[in-house]
């Protein structure tokens, strides 16, 4: 994919994230799941990915318990708990939903972890072109502080359970509510590191003239058309699908089953040919 | 001042935002065209804030308030374009992470070209002319976030110097570079000085080399100017005036001569030849200073055998033949995808010992760290800390036996005061934060954010709080590094303390002269391996970059020499001999 114009790979992933969005059925987001980590695997062997696992998983376990035991819109009840002589039910619908929910959050976080593989700060730059701005600053900045906030994640929870501050905790519950005070102290030293970046930019001269130049002009080829008339078909595709009417209900509960001959799964199958051919079967 | 004038301060004050104290109070100075400048002080006293005014990112970037004039070549700043100044003046900060923004190293090179709209074929050729001369196309592809400390400064640099600057302003740009790095990058400096006439203004806290290199010095103490002159010129104002910004080698002399201070240990070594002093040139072989060091009787640096040679005494003061605290055998580390960090590492850390662990950027040492603290628990190998080895050593467990200072600060402090942060662990009572609040002379900081202190403050803080749990074996990386010479006085005296406690400290350090003065021990580690472990005596010998100022001064003349206390001392005791010197005594000068 690097082969690709900039702006053509950034409205691919944008076509992915759409779609991740758009979405509900727990088997199309299951097999979307799938091309990602293939798409991931390709990129990086799923290095990128496996940084945020400790992070995902449990927020996506999270997702799930909330949806089951809060989410009372269902109709089959597949048990029911009793806390403190009040009758909790469990729906088959709520549980499923939280399911979708949680592989939704797995995709887009998927789906970020390979744009930032595949579009560095440098080639976001390029897609806003001679323009320089202070959204621009905003955006390039934020890409670059990406992967620098794993590898803090990684930093602040050694540091904390050196300081006997960050105990794991026994449950997904207790788990999560020690995450809180990293989050924060995490947010604290990227918007410091943030501030440096920005600081180096400018000192650099970013926004002293309304205009840029690019070292490495990129050309707009015939694989980067096909690309984004592949992504404009597939989204039109969806359109068009859910607008006849396809959209997936939990509530009567459809049954979840392999739509064969859903545009929508197809859309996937061809918006993943360019990675299971390398990215090279158009050039 | 002879050169043209590049800069011209007059009565420059300037307030942070929210801040009632001024950053830089009435400075007056100037700058003249094609010179090299070193900006001095201790830590706080506004180096880094004069280094941002000067190009124009204070007030500009950091709002606040100014009074006086900043004139850059006879204009105000404040009428330069952004562009032109960005042209005109380049900086180089201390991080070297936060200055890369691409992953790509030839496209962040350019990317100050970029900024200023050049012609492409005009950058191609810029840049490719900055990494010739700064011999980095070996670089050319590579992500720039695999890069070591001392290649990422390279790049930060090269991406300034391809904007063709008049000015370089470097704000302690070797923090975090080893010694033979931090070497090459300052001569790379003054090359261009000479070559290109650029005006350089450094910022170092490491005073050896870079008194040598630059032409005058200005002093900053509480953002006021208090000396402004030539090195030597520096060195009899700071004697006068009792202040601690003295390089080693002079320090080692001030007060054994009415002659002008040696600088650098050839001179240092012609004001010895004169003193007379017997040189052993027979002994000028490795293998001979081995043999002198064993040989040698401790008085002569002021020390009994126990403190001077470390070696199996001093690992364990009590006498008592007891098992070490750490032991650590066959190991060997990877990390995920890459090359092995740590190759069949074998050490031993007893009670009571302070150990320093000295090698390039990454060498292992941070790595060997991290796996001591339980925080890389997938290492092959034997490693027990106190009574946790194996699958028990976790971070989790051993937080009650062990202290970790990690390098980077930033994502230490979780609290939102000073008092808070230190008291945060549930192994601490407040009786003790309290305790550790006043031993580090943090009463006035209480209510302050941590996160906002300078670097030498944030050291104190983090320092009371790993030290108020008690810990058995304190782990620090780097903790000298951005912090002024009086505060690393304070941190090795408390380490001493604590080792006096029995307590075991394992410092990983670049700063090679801090590591003489308080370490017991050196650990040599290269490529994962360590290559030499002894008494700092004896490893410091046997070594070329990794030894101390004093210990080159004193090399072949006498081994056991390893720093400026034992120097001064084993001169006063030459003195007191009645020697043909000159001047009879010292005059007690301690810096």
């Amino acid at each position: 994919m690097e082969n690709y114009h900039a702006r053509s790979v950034a409205i691919y992933l944008l076509v992915w994230f759409l779609l991740a969005l758009f979405y509900n059925n727990l088997f199309q987001l299951t097999l979307m799941l799938a091309a990602v980590i293939l798409l991931n695997y390709r990129l990086d062997r799923l290095g990128s990915l496996k940084k945020i696992t400790s992070f995902i998983l449990p927020l996506a376990g999270l997702i799930i318990i909330i949806n089951g035991l809060f989410n009372q819109n269902g109709n089959i009840l597949l048990t029911s708990l009793n806390i403190f002589s009040y009758t909790l039910p469990i729906y088959r619908e709520a549980v499923i939903y939280g399911g979708a929910m949680a592989i939704k959050l797995i995709v887009i976080l998927a789906i970020f972890t390979a744009f930032n593989i595949l579009i560095p700060v440098e080639r976001l730059m390029d897609i806003f072109g001679p323009y320089s701005n202070r959204s621009i600053l905003v955006v390039a900045i934020s890409a670059a502080l990406i992967p620098d906030m794993v590898k803090r994640v990684h930093s602040i929870n050694q540091v904390q359970r050196c300081r006997g501050l960050q105990e794991p905790g026994k449950g997904l519950l207790e788990r999560s509510r020690n995450l809180g005070p990293l989050f924060l102290n995490l947010l604290r030293s990227s918007l410091q590191a943030s501030m440096q970046m920005a600081e180096a930019m400018q000192a650099r001269g970013y926004g002293s003239s309304k205009r840029r130049s690019i070292y490495q002009v990129q050309k707009w080829q015939r694989r980067d058309w096909l690309l984004l008339i592949l992504a404009l078909v597939v989204m039109g595709l969806a359109l068009v699908g859910w607008y006849i009417g396809y959209r997936y209900h939990y509530r009567p509960l459809e049954q979840v089953s392999l739509p064969v001959y859903n545009w929508e799964v197809m859309a996937l199958f061809c918006l993943s040919l360019p990675f299971l051919k390398g990215g090279h079967i158009w050039s | 001042m002879s050169l043209n004038k590049v800069f011209e301060l007059n009565n420059f004050t300037y307030y942070y935002p929210r801040h009632s104290k001024p950053a830089l109070g009435q400075v007056s100075m100037e700058v003249g065209e094609g010179e090299f400048l070193l900006l001095a002080g201790r830590s706080g006293s506004g180096k880094s804030t004069l280094a941002r005014a000067l190009c124009g990112l204070v007030p500009d970037f950091y709002g606040g308030s100014v009074s006086g004039d900043i004139l850059y070549q006879g204009v105000p700043l404040d009428k330069w374009t952004k562009s032109s100044l960005a042209r005109q003046i380049g900086i180089v900060f201390q991080e070297p992470d936060s200055q890369l923004l691409y992953r790509n190293v030839e496209r962040d090179i350019a990317f100050g070209l970029e900024n200023l709209d050049l012609p492409n074929s005009f950058m191609q050729r810029r840049v490719a002319e900055m990494m010739d001369f700064l011999n980095l196309n070996s670089l050319r592809k590579r992500d720039s976030s695999t890069l070591s400390g001392g290649e990422k400064q390279k790049i930060a640099l090269a991406g300034v110097l391809a904007m063709n600057p008049q000015v370089l302003i470097l704000d302690e740009p070797t923090s975090q570079l080893d010694p033979v790095a931090a070497g090459e990058f300052l001569k790379l400096v003054k090359d261009l000085n000479n070559e290109f006439v650029i005006t350089i203004i450094l910022i170092e806290q490491r005073l050896e080399q870079s008194f040598i290199l630059a032409d005058r010095i200005i002093v900053l103490d509480g953002g006021t100017i208090v000396f402004q002159g030539e090195s030597r010129e520096e060195l009899r104002w700071a004697a006068q005036q009792n202040y601690p910004l003295v390089p080693v080698i002079p320090a080692i002399f001030t007060g054994f001569t009415d002659k002008d201070l040696p600088l650098t240990v050839k001179e240092g070594r012609k004001l010895l030849a004169g003193f007379s002093v017997k040189h052993h040139s027979q002994l000028s072989t490795w293998e001979d200073e081995q043999l002198k060091i064993r040989h040698l009787q401790p008085k002569a640096v002021g020390k009994t055998d126990k403190e001077t040679y470390s070696g199996e005494k001093n690992r364990n003061p009590s006498g008592d033949r007891a098992k070490p605290l750490v032991e650590i055998e066959r190991l060997s580390f990877t990390y995920a995808h890459g090359e092995p960090v740590l190759r069949d590492v074998k050490l031993n850390i007893w009670p009571g010992e302070c150990v320093a662990l000295v090698g390039a950027n990454g060498a292992g040492k941070s790595t060997l760290l991290k796996v001591m603290a339980g925080l890389l628990p997938a290492f092959n190998g034997y490693v027990r800390v106190g009574n946790y080895s194996g699958k028990e050593l976790k971070a989790e467990k051993t937080n009650c036996l062990l202290a970790y200072l990690p390098q980077n600060l930033d994502n230490f402090f979780l609290a939102d005061t000073v008092s808070q942060d230190i008291g945060l662990s549930n192994q601490i009572t407040a009786s003790d934060a309290e305790f550790w609040l006043e031993k580090m002379n943090l009463q006035d900081f209480r209510e302050d954010d941590p996160r906002k202190l300078s670097t030498g403050e944030k050291h104190r803080v983090a320092m009371a709080a790993l030290l108020a749990a008690n810990p058995e074996l304190i782990l620090l990386d780097e903790p000298t590094t951005g912090i002024d010479g009086e505060q690393k006085q304070e941190i090795g005296n408390l380490l001493l303390d604590l080792c006096r406690q029995g307590k075991s400290v394992l410092l990983v350090t670049h700063d090679i002269d801090f590591a003489s003065d308080y370490a017991g021990r050196l650990v040599f580690m290269h490529s994962g391996t360590i290559l030499a472990d002894g008494s700092i005596q004896e490893v410091m010998a046997g070594n070329t970059f990794y030894t101390s100022q004093a210990a080159r001064l004193f090399r072949g003349i006498e081994p056991g020499i390893i720093n400026k206390t034992h120097a001064r001392q084993y001169l006063g005791a030459q003195f007191s001999m009645d020697s043909p010197w000159g001047m009879g005594q010292e005059k007690g000068l301690d810096y």
